[in-house]
């Protein structure tokens, strides 16, 4: 084939144009740390990332959502069982109040019943994050009103469920309705009745005795519930926590160039190109007229 | 004696036609750097024989013509090429530009938008009496309707640009054809099919317009350039025909000026921008709509079953509003109910104020099965619309990566054949130069003889 100065340029040219544009991109990988700039750099790169990163934030929102979730359940188990213990002081004032001789002890523990009453409708109203947690789905409206004498319930009620999304299939319900606790204001009612039977100075009864007993499996059977939630919800939360590991791992072997390997490309690059110009400055300067007399 | 001055006349054939021939090669040292020149080669003919008593002798060296060396068909190659070249080089710019409004994948474009959407939702559901919370949500739905609104104006510009591109385009092709037609007027007024020079700027003008156009050469008798490009003409002899654009903001169409005929299929730089214009963008643009939308419904379906936080005066919460309003990407934004009052965001089901199955509902919308019967999700239909576009740009710059090393093969093929080479020349001008010295001697001989006979007189 005949070259022609021409050629040899163009070719020069071209060549030292196609080593630049590989400078430019392995700088630029370099630089920012990341294969691709553009999804055309590697599309099926590019749909991974935006999968994975958008795994990544959401995981992020359940693990936020689950741990929220756990300290929710736990203000509401905190809860269960202080109404748990306060019945079982009312039980022992119940049983001494039975066994009393004294009717002048029956005020006093008259007394103790508005007490312990009072610590109810205050577990009743128990507040997490400034939300009533035993007011179903209204949670800015105080659950369980006390007019002094005897506890209503809201007009909204204690109805609806709180959800919570962590990731599952399904959303989560995270409140305990304050009627399977209280059963609507039954308990509260009991407490009264015992109250004011004290107050007018008679001992309660056996099946009052009994009774209290039935209510303590009640709040038990809560107490049971939430706390094998809670743990359910631990176990999600290591899920996330793990998943969260993983994905990342997975973006990373995406996104990430591999820091050593692109370096020594690029030094190799280089000293492509710096070959290239000191060829070019020795050959093709030189031409028959430069050996002609 | 007439032997003696035979002798001077071939001697003075031969100093001319090595003159010329120095001036050809000359030229060609001269153009040796030269854009489209092609090589020229003197071609020197032995002069007809002249009757002598012995025979038949030579009468000399004559210069016939100068020829150029062309290959035609290597020529048309690079054309197509260039065309192909060309047409992909438009795809890739153009696309690099819709890869650029949408930001992916290294965030700040809609995806992230969308992960913040499902954000701002969960949080609200997390917290649906907290005004704080509503107001972010508020936020992120500005943002995500700007983005939305933010690249569908982007398509729309890359469209249009696209529209102004094709005039140019046309501008620059009927001026192209306009010379090439008044080339071939210049040629045919010689009257010879030598004319070197001027068939290497007509060469160079038709190798510009196979950039732009699609172009096939038909060179006549006459040595005129017929040019047609998808078998509608372009230049025909001496006339050239004038190309316009029809446009509305659907379609591009191509018209004779004259007949207002539509030109048949197009290719090259000008293909390229009609077709973005006609088929391209409106291609993405259609499923970015259908994306907008769709979300619009979506979302305003559930948000309108739902209700916002019941008012402080009244205590009662709205319900049946609608979250966002507008048709498409370039419309959608917040309704005015919810940006002027947070509290009209619905969140709840039933009107309860800590109820949060809408909220829910609503961060969850993005990954549910909405398109294909239900089995592709937005972010997947989102991602499906990076990817298409992230396979064609590829493929568009894989082609005019290969295309650009076909024609720069060719172009080597060219130079190989029309280029000058300066060792060439060196060894020519050497050659032609020894030939007149020697010419010049027999001249020099012719007249030593002269003497010589002259000097028997005496």
């Amino acid at each position: 084939m005949r070259v022609t100065e021409q050629m040899v340029i163009s070719d020069f040219l071209r060549n030292i144009s196609k080593t630049r544009q590989s400078i430019d991109i392995l700088n630029r990988q370099v630089a920012s740390n990341n294969k691709i700039a553009k999804p055309s750099d590697d599309p099926f790169i590019a749909e991974a990332i935006m999968r994975y990163q958008s795994a990544i934030e959401k995981n992020g929102v359940y693990q936020k959502n689950v741990a929220n979730a756990i300290t929710y359940l736990e203000t509401s188990f905190n809860a269960v069982d202080g109404v748990i213990s306060t019945l079982t002081d009312l039980k022992v004032l119940i049983t001494a109040a039975s066994n009393t001789e004294e009717p002048g002890m029956l005020q006093t523990y008259s007394n103790e019943a508005e007490g312990i009453l009072q610590r109810l409708i205050n577990y009743g109203n128990t507040k997490f994050n400034n939300k009533y947690i035993f007011g179903g789905s209204n949670t800015t409206t105080v659950p369980y009103l006390y007019d002094g004498n005897k506890v209503t319930v809201s007009s909204k009620g204690t109805g609806g469920e709180i959800y919570v999304d962590l990731g599952g299939p399904d959303l989560e319900v995270i409140n305990t309705n304050g009627n399977d606790v209280f059963l609507g204001t039954e308990i509260f009612d009991f407490v009264t009745e015992i109250r004011d039977r004290l107050k007018n100075l008679q001992s309660p009864t056996t099946e009052q005795l009994n009774k209290i007993d039935d209510y303590i499996n009640v709040a038990n059977v809560q107490f049971g519930k939430i706390g094998a939630i809670v743990e359910r919800f631990k176990d999600v939360q290591t899920q996330l926590e793990s998943e969260e590991v993983r994905l990342k791992d997975y973006l990373g072997n995406e996104k990430d160039i591999d820091l050593a390997e692109t370096i020594v490309k690029l030094t190799q690059v280089q000293t492509n190109l710096e070959a290239a110009f000191r060829a070019w400055s020795g050959v093709l300067q030189k031409s028959l007229f430069n050996f002609l007399q | 004696m007439s032997d003696l001055s035979r002798m001077l006349n071939i001697a003075k054939s031969a100093l001319l036609a090595n003159r010329y021939a120095l001036d050809v090669t000359s030229n060609n040292i001269a153009n040796a750097h030269t854009d489209g020149y092609s090589r020229q080669r003197p071609e020197l003919e032995t002069s007809p024989s002249v009757q002598t008593p012995f025979g038949y002798l030579g009468s000399g060296v004559e210069m016939r013509r100068v020829i150029r060396i062309r290959d035609a068909f290597v020529d048309q190659e690079i054309r197509s090429s260039t065309n192909s070249l060309g047409e992909n080089q438009v795809y890739n710019k153009v696309l690099d530009e819709v890869e650029a409004y949408f930001n992916e994948p290294n965030g700040g474009g809609l995806s992230t938008e969308f992960d913040n959407f499902f954000k701002a939702f969960q949080e609200l559901a997390n917290n649906p009496e907290d005004i704080g919370v509503r107001e972010t949500v508020l936020q992120q739905g500005i943002s995500i309707s700007k983005v939305f609104n933010e690249i569908a104006s982007g398509l729309d510009t890359i469209r249009f640009d696209a529209l102004k591109k094709v005039n140019d385009t046309l501008q620059d092709i009927n001026n192209l054809t306009s010379e090439i037609a008044s080339l071939n007027k210049q040629i045919f007024s010689l009257g010879s099919t030598d004319v070197n020079e001027l068939m290497d700027i007509r060469d160079k003008r038709i190798d510009e317009l196979s950039k732009l156009i699609d172009v096939k050469v038909i060179i006549d008798s006459n040595g005129l350039a017929n040019v047609s490009s998808g078998g509608s003409t372009l230049v025909s002899g001496v006339n050239s025909l004038k190309i316009v654009s029809d446009s509305n903001s659907n379609y591009i169409q191509l018209l004779y000026e004259g007949t207002k005929t539509a030109l048949g299929s197009i290719s090259g730089t000008l293909g390229g921008y009609v077709n973005t214009f006609n088929t391209l963008i409106p291609k993405y643009q259609q499923k970015f709509d259908t994306l907008a939308s769709t979300f619009i419904n979506e979302v305003n379906k559930l948000h309108s079953s739902g209700y916002g936080l019941p008012d402080l005066t009244t205590g009662e919460a709205s319900t049946g509003i609608n979250f966002f309003e507008g048709t498409d990407a370039r419309s959608i934004k917040l309704t005015n109910d919810v940006k002027n009052n947070v509290r009209n965001i619905a969140a709840s089901v039933d009107g309860s104020s800590g109820n949060n199955l809408v909220a829910q509902k609503i961060s969850k919308l993005l990954d549910k099965g909405i398109f294909d019967n239900g089995n592709t999700t937005f972010t997947q239909f989102y991602r499906g619309i990076i990817t298409a576009i992230g396979y064609e740009n590829s493929d568009s710059s894989r082609k005019a990566t290969s295309y650009e090393s076909r024609v720069s093969s060719l172009e080597n093929l060219k130079s190989s054949i029309s280029g000058v080479s300066l060792d060439d020349e060196m060894v020519n001008l050497i050659k032609y130069q020894r030939s007149f010295e020697a010419a010049a001697k027999v001249v020099q001989s012719v007249d030593e003889l002269f003497d010589t006979l002259l000097s028997l007189k005496r």
